[in-house]
């Protein structure tokens, strides 16, 4: 996770922020309530998509992320790793992934379309406030007409985004990294990853993770 | 003994201290369930919805402010890993709860702990009526 040449300016923060443990039972409630959003048909880039959208956004407006996950940038935007890997780990055929999310979502590889197993439930749906759920009600309006070329567009010009060069697959995106492409002061920022690394170790010490 | 104001820290040398406040227990002392708060001093992206200065309490030795938004609902047995301080005085659990019903109107608390505490005062108010 740490970009090279940064090394000098990377803190003790920076380290525990890349090695965060994943809320995954979180990402599997902001997905289902995604997933009910879009009448249980939520295309699989889409829906990659918004899962970042949203937790980026969660992150610049309350100064933690949602997920805690790692982030890359890929030719088509940036993701959340840990919630790409387990999207696709809803394949029929799919055991190669770390994740088996399989018991929630079925992914239809010849559609692309992510749909819940069972469509009447929201899964880990206590995870949720209010607040969460207008965010999400209003980042799935704002791009539920964009297709997969404007879709790219938008997660091309996110400030943070980085172009891939020649041969390059990924590259990772860090949350200091995030949060200097929009905006906030080196110092800001040294606070706000000391934030993230401390709720994430209370969560994992108090058995929320 | 856990009650409603056991402030309790994680010990860690990597990070400053934050202190958790247990706001709401099961009023019918039968579930070991403890609806949980914290405090914290970043100046960055504060919620202003309830703000503490240096004093306010034993505990408080800086300007701070509860992160409602991460409200848990977290076991006893779970809290075990941290160290119990004390317990915050009846004008900070005031003031935090006072806090905690405008975050539940600006939609800030997980359903979780959200569920859990309108249980408990249901379970209160029917107890009371059938007393």
């Amino acid at each position: 996770m740490i970009e090279k040449g940064n090394a000098k300016a990377l803190s003790k923060s920076d380290a525990y922020c890349s090695n965060l443990t994943f809320n995954e039972e979180k990402a599997i409630s902001v997905l289902s309530y995604l997933c009910a959003l879009a009448h249980n048909k939520l295309n699989h880039y889409k829906a990659a998509k918004l899962m970042y959208l949203y937790d980026r956004e969660v992150l610049l407006e309350t100064g933690e992320p949602a997920f805690f996950g790692q982030h890359f940038s890929l030719p088509a935007g940036p993701i959340v790793s840990e919630v790409n890997n387990a999207i696709k780990s809803c394949l029929k055929d799919e055991l190669d992934t770390y994740f088996d999310w399989k018991r929630y979502f079925k992914l239809n590889e010849q559609n692309h379309q992510l749909s819940q197993t069972n469509s009447e439930e929201l899964y880990y749906s206590g995870l949720l406030s209010d607040e969460d759920r207008l965010r999400l009600t209003n980042l799935y309006n704002k791009y539920k007409s964009h297709d997969f070329g404007a879709m790219r567009e938008v997660m091309h010009a996110l400030p943070e985004h980085i172009e891939l060069t020649g041969d390059e697959r990924r590259k990772p995106l860090s949350y200091r990294h995030i949060l200097e492409k929009n905006g906030f002061t080196p110092e800001q920022i040294e606070e706000l990853l000391s934030e993230i690394a401390y709720e994430n170790l209370f969560c994992i010490v108090t058995n929320q993770l | 003994m856990i009650q409603e104001g056991s402030v309790f820290v994680l010990r860690s040398s990597e990070h400053l201290p934050h202190y958790h406040i247990v706001i709401f227990r099961d009023p019918l002392n039968r579930e070991s369930a403890n609806i949980v708060l914290y405090l914290t001093s970043t100046e960055t992206k504060p919620d202003r919805t309830c703000e503490f200065n240096r004093g306010d309490d034993f505990f408080i030795s800086k300007y701070s402010w509860v992160k409602y938004r991460n409200c848990k609902v977290i076991f006893d047995i779970d809290l075990e890993p941290l160290e119990c301080i004390g317990v915050a005085s009846d004008k900070t659990m005031r003031k935090i709860k006072t806090g905690f019903d405008h975050a539940l109107q600006q939609g800030k608390i997980v359903d979780d702990a959200k569920d859990l505490f309108f249980k408990w005062k249901d379970d209160l108010l029917y107890s009371k009526m059938n007393d």
